[in-house]
């Protein structure tokens, strides 16, 4: 399980970003974390990334923390940022193959992945190409090829839809959905609320660094006291502060 | 268009300014104008030895021949174009043939001073071995017409660079009628003069031609822009430290396939630094840099003290310098999520480091032995110094990179 104890963190340690979080993703299951532009939603998966040292708290995945086993805890966890990073003096190809090699994956085992998921995003015809010569969306996807290479337990996921084409979008949902039920943990950041509430078994709705809902829908819903409101119209109860 | 003139002279005003500021910081350096100052009085002994040394049956004329080709074709029209202006001044392509006029001039001013100096240090062979003065100024005027035109005829063929097959055949035009023109200019007998003016002109007839409709090559010259920026850039990290300088990437395919096919694939680290090093950074070309300046001071003089200091002292220059590969390089956040520790990525440099030190050693060794300046014996001593004093200094920077935070 990935669980995130009491966290509070930020870019300095005088103003805080985030406030206190507690939630868990576990095994085969797909947690929405939702909330503002600027409400501490890549803030948040940072600090679980260990790129950013959280003030107060904990954050253990199966129990160990990034600094008990360092090279196990990164094992677990596969990253697709939100803005592309990418090595520019590496193509395509060799992003893979840097991959398949920093996760230890066989020769054999990359080779099927990797066809397959280059054939899958349509990618075959650029496996040669360096990645600046690329659309934004299809750098999108060098992230999304080599985190579907690995087999990493949990995934963090921040607003992977962005700049995608429809067949891209659709076949990132679909690979979500596989994962998930092959038992990885899914952390999933997004805008767009309709993909999160045909991915997510639960919620996580942030607001100004706190959270503010949390739970499936039918919880979040209790929590908002609005017995019917969809998941659109919590969100825009939480931004407004209609709920408090 | 006089908005656009006036950014572009702006644009040159500003990168003039800090070119001026970033020479005055290297002249302010202790160190750096008193190794410029030996490695000039080094040059000029080397090449006083050079005049007086080569016997009187070498190929002078050929030489400088050679040399004035390169540099009159070599030349690169610089067009200011900058990525942001593919968007602003894209709606005024039809008011920027003035800017492509200013450019130009200032590429032909830049390029003029350029063959002045390389001609500066080619009168001293010319003068001894070749020509008199007169025959010589005559040559350079011809050779500073020349250089304008060779510019020119770049700058067309810009436009004509999108068809592979044109750019082809530009560039052996290009180089072809140069090399005539400059031996016509360094021996200008009668029967090649109305060639040698036919040449040029008919070309330029052909090329104005068939690019006077085309398109600004926009992509081209940003490119351009961005490479030659790079270049100055990092001329300049040389000598003091410059942040925010992207580099370009070059594909270098068969070394990189030499590379795969003769290193591990496993250890991610050796995977990407091999990479870095020889597409993205400035240390690759420090290889060669150094090892061909190490050569040049062995064939220049001829003492063997001098291989005994030079080789040693170019092996820990090169050495010095590698760990630039972990500190100095930008990886994305990547290098820090992988489940990899950062003292796999130290050995992982060490290695590399290792090999490079060894083929640099091996090479610098090459040129004494080839030139008789040592005996087979001492070029056996000298390539394990070479080694010695390589590997004491990776062990050493692989302590101190151990102990620093890890590779971001």
């Amino acid at each position: 399980m990935l669980s995130i104890q009491n966290i509070t963190g930020g870019y300095s340690r005088t103003s805080p970003v985030i406030h206190n979080l507690s939630f868990q993703v576990n095994p085969g299951e797909t947690v929405g974390l939702i909330g503002l532009n600027g409400a501490g939603k890549s803030t948040t998966m940072k600090h679980i990334l260990g790129l950013l040292n959280a003030h107060s708290g904990s954050i253990t995945i199966d129990g160990s923390t990034l600094s008990d086993q360092p090279e196990d805890f990164r094992s677990k966890i596969g990253y697709i940022p939100e803005v592309p990073l990418f090595y520019p003096e590496l193509t395509l190809w060799e992003h893979l193959e840097l991959t398949a090699s920093a996760y230890g994956l066989s020769d054999e085992v990359f080779h099927k992945r990797a066809e397959q998921l280059l054939k899958q995003f349509q990618m075959g015809r650029a496996r040669n190409w360096f990645p600046d010569t690329f659309s934004k969306g299809m750098q999108q996807k060098i992230m999304i090829l080599c985190t579907f290479l690995t087999e990493c337990k949990y995934l963090i996921v921040d607003e992977p839809f962005v700049g995608l084409d429809p067949i891209a979008i659709d076949e990132l949902a679909m690979l979500l959905q596989q994962r998930k039920e092959k038992g990885a943990g899914i952390l999933i950041s997004t805008h767009i609320l309709d993909m999160a509430e045909k991915l997510c078994d639960r919620y996580v709705c942030i607001h100004q660094g706190n959270i503010a809902l949390a739970g499936t829908i039918q919880e979040m819903r209790s929590q908002a006291k609005l017995p019917h409101a969809t998941l659109h119209e919590l969100f825009i109860s939480v931004v407004r502060g209609d709920h408090r | 268009m006089k908005q656009n003139k006036s950014l572009l002279q702006q644009r040159i005003h500003t990168t003039w300014t800090k070119a001026t500021r970033i020479i005055a910081l290297i002249a302010s350096g202790g160190g750096t104008p008193l190794v410029l100052g030996i490695l000039l009085v080094g040059f000029y002994i080397a090449y006083q030895s050079l005049l007086t040394g080569l016997p009187a049956t070498f190929p002078f004329d050929w030489v400088v021949w050679g040399i004035l080709t390169y540099t009159l074709s070599s030349v690169e029209f610089r067009p200011w174009i900058e990525k942001a202006d593919l968007v602003f001044l894209l709606p005024l392509e039809h008011k920027m043939p003035a800017w492509r006029k200013t450019a130009f001039l200032y590429s032909a001013g830049m390029a003029m001073l350029r063959l002045t100096i390389v001609l500066f240090l080619l009168y001293p062979l010319y003068r001894i071995r070749i020509g008199t003065s007169l025959e010589w100024w005559t040559a350079i005027s011809m050779l500073l017409a020349l250089q304008v035109w060779t510019l020119w005829v770049r700058m067309m063929g810009d436009h004509r660079r999108l068809q592979e097959f044109s750019h082809i055949l530009d560039q052996a035009c290009l180089w072809g009628i140069t090399s005539f023109l400059v031996f016509w200019s360094l021996h200008p007998y009668q029967i090649y003069t109305v060639l040698a003016l036919f040449l040029p002109i008919a070309h330029s007839i052909w090329l104005y031609k068939t690019t006077k409709t085309s398109q600004m090559p926009w992509m081209i010259w940003q490119k351009r822009e961005s490479i030659i920026r790079h270049r100055w850039q990092s001329l300049a990290s040389w000598f003091v430290e410059l942040r925010g300088v992207e580099p370009p990437i070059k594909k270098r395919t068969w070394l990189i396939a030499i590379i795969h096919r003769s290193t591990t694939q496993k250890e991610p680290f050796t995977y990407l630094y091999w990479r870095t090093l020889i597409r993205r950074s400035d240390l690759f070309a420090s290889f060669y840099r150094i090892w061909i300046w190490a050569a040049l001071f062995v064939v220049s003089l001829p003492y063997t003290w001098v291989s005994w200091t030079i080789t040693p002292f170019a092996v820990s220059l090169f050495v010095l310098q590698m760990p630039r590969l972990i500190t100095q390089q930008t990886y994305p956040l990547w290098v820090k999520l992988y489940p990899v520790s950062a003292r796999r990525a130290v050995h992982s440099w060490a290695s590399i480091t290792r090999i490079l030190t060894a083929l640099l050693g091996l090479l610098l060794v090459i040129m004494p032995l080839a030139m008789k300046r040592v005996s087979y014996i001492e070029a056996i001593i000298l390539l394990l110094i070479n080694w010695a004093i390589g590997f004491v200094i990776i062990d050493w920077n692989k302590r101190k990179l151990s102990h620093s935070n890890p590779p971001d």
